[in-house]
């Protein structure tokens, strides 16, 4: 990372890559069509109203021909796609949904040693609200940007608004170079972002996550996960810091099964994977 | 506290068996007032006196949920028939069913499966409802409920006319045999010290994690002997110590949407 006159330029994997042609008065009436879609809202990871929706995978057949199913429903969202990246490098295309207030816990998606995907985010519809954050970083997306995230590093998401956030979440084959999956390889940019400035904790806001322990029990220890996951949002800090609060917590309780929670939930969020 | 067990009724293990593995794998609906997994579904529906079982291929699904429903039950006084069901953390946030003195509806659970983590509570007290038993829950009072295992609990609710008393409720008196001791959860008083942890959160608090601090707050007395309704007044002075004043204003929207205007 290095410092400019208005907060922090990251240069880490996540970038602004591109643009998404889409006009989004035209695309209302496919955003409209998400809501009916058969949403999961990946319990343990949402909080709230975060839910995904698997649109479409490499397995169904080409993209292009998608003619039933939930992409045949987008059809101008398709359409644009298609037009702009290489959809033969595709392996999945999700929707990502948060319909007013909601987000998801800290996590890593895979390690960087084995990607599963070079994983595009391109909001449909969002507003400033709306925040993501990468490591010790917090930025927002803007519609129709397609931003490549570097899911091996602890990220999450949240939209602290009422309104809803869609984003469209393109996976591609990670071997792919991120120029070549764009149709036209010059049409690729490549920024890095801007990090949201934030205050750094005071020994109070610390003081307040540990004195959890005072109250920490195996009822709520997954609500105390979901409340200092929303901390690196208003505080300097890394987003995984939550995980190491969590141990502090369960270990000043003195609750041997809170310690064993922690650790589970770590190694749920952070890994390392199976896979 | 005033929900009690009026009894319990008779249900088919082997009838059940086949229709919970069903319930489980149910898409159900969400409810903004919930946290974690806690879904409903409605099974009966309509503008009383003519609720009837709602005609698609979910409840149409539950045969066995029917028949515990219509035999044991005053089927024309019925509102409203759903399933409630919480795991993993689920639970609903304290609130009160309605705030004026006349009854909105006369409410009745009936665990179909459950477990000792699925717990409800009324004011201060706390409670476990089992299997076949026939609760009366009182609306009027702050209450909460949810399941802190892995395994669903699911629950049968029924909602009747307000009007009707609740011995009329059943088809007869037969349907029902007598209410064991019910088991209520003994906790420890809040401490000091914990009340201290709780207000301190106030070094953490802002307007986006708000939510989440009333979503733990309100598991605070599943484990201590305080009624649920603490959590909006906790809440409340948390955010009345911050420099922001929307944060209090929100704190008092939210006490007196789940509570009613005036609660103390």
């Amino acid at each position: 990372m290095t410092m400019n006159d208005g907060g922090v330029i990251c240069t880490s994997g996540t970038q602004l890559v591109g643009r998404l042609s889409i006009d989004p008065q035209r695309l209302a009436p496919e955003i409209k069509a998400t809501e009916s879609f058969p949403m999961d809202p990946s319990v343990g990871y949402g909080v709230g109203s975060w839910c995904k929706c698997l649109v479409w995978a490499s397995k169904m057949g080409p993209l292009d021909t998608a003619k039933s199913g939930l992409a045949a429903s987008l059809p101008m969202l398709m359409a644009a796609i298609h037009e702009t990246f290489r959809v033969e490098a595709i392996n999945h295309l999700q929707i990502f949904s948060i319909k007013g207030r909601g987000f998801i816990l800290p996590h890593r998606d895979w390690v960087p040693a084995r990607p599963l995907h070079t994983r595009l985010h391109i909001p449909l519809q969002t507003n400033e609200q709306c925040l993501h954050a990468e490591e010790a970083s917090v930025f927002h997306m803007s519609e129709g940007e397609a931003w490549v995230v570097d899911a091996s590093l602890t990220h999450s998401a949240a939209n602290f608004s009422e309104a809803n956030r869609i984003h469209v979440v393109v996976d591609f084959d990670p071997e792919v170079p991120v120029h070549e999956l764009f149709r036209v390889p010059g049409n690729c940019e490549s920024a890095p972002f801007e990090s949201i400035d934030r205050p750094k904790p005071t020994s109070d806001s610390l003081d307040a996550i540990y004195g959890l322990a005072e109250i920490a029990s195996a009822r709520n220890f997954q609500r105390i996960a979901d409340m200092l996951a929303t901390v690196h949002y208003d505080r300097q800090v890394n987003c995984a810091a939550m995980y190491d609060w969590l141990s502090e917590i369960a270990h000043r309780s003195g609750e041997a099964k809170l310690v064993d929670l922690a650790a589970v939930l770590q190694r749920r969020y952070l890994g390392p994977f199976d896979f | 506290m005033n929900a009690r067990c009026m009894g319990v009724i008779s249900l088919s293990s082997d009838l059940l068996a086949r229709e919970i593995p069903i319930m489980e794998s149910l898409r159900l609906s969400s409810c903004d007032d919930a946290v974690g997994p806690w879904i409903h579904r409605s099974l009966w529906a309509g503008d009383h006196p003519k609720a009837e079982p709602i005609k698609d291929e979910v409840r149409e699904q539950f045969p066995y949920l029917d028949q515990v429903t219509s035999d044991n039950f005053r089927t024309e006084q019925i509102l409203s028939v759903r399933i409630f069901c919480a795991s993993r953390g689920g639970y609903i946030r304290p609130h009160r069913d309605w705030t004026g003195s006349e009854r909105a509806f006369t409410r009745l659970h009936i665990p179909l499966q459950t477990n000792g983590e699925a717990l409800n509570s009324e004011d201060d007290s706390v409670y476990h409802m089992g299997v076949g038993e026939v609760w009366y829950l009182d609306g009027s009072r702050p209450h909460c409920g949810g399941c802190f295992h892995e395994s669903p609990r699911i629950h049968l609710i029924l909602d009747f006319a307000p009007d009707i008393p609740l011995t009329e409720l059943f088809r007869d008196s037969a349907c029902i045999s007598a209410a064991p001791q019910p088991t209520t959860v003994n906790r420890d008083p809040l401490t000091s010290r914990q009340l201290e942890a709780i207000h301190g959160l106030a070094g953490i608090v802002t307007e986006k994690n708000l939510s989440p601090t009333l979503n733990l707050l309100s598991l605070v007395h599943f484990d201590r002997q305080v009624t649920s309704a603490s959590a909006y007044d906790w809440l409340i002075t948390i955010a009345g110590q911050s420099p922001d004043p929307a944060l209090l204003s929100r704190a008092k929207q939210l006490k007196s949407a789940y509570l009613g205007p005036g609660w103390s």
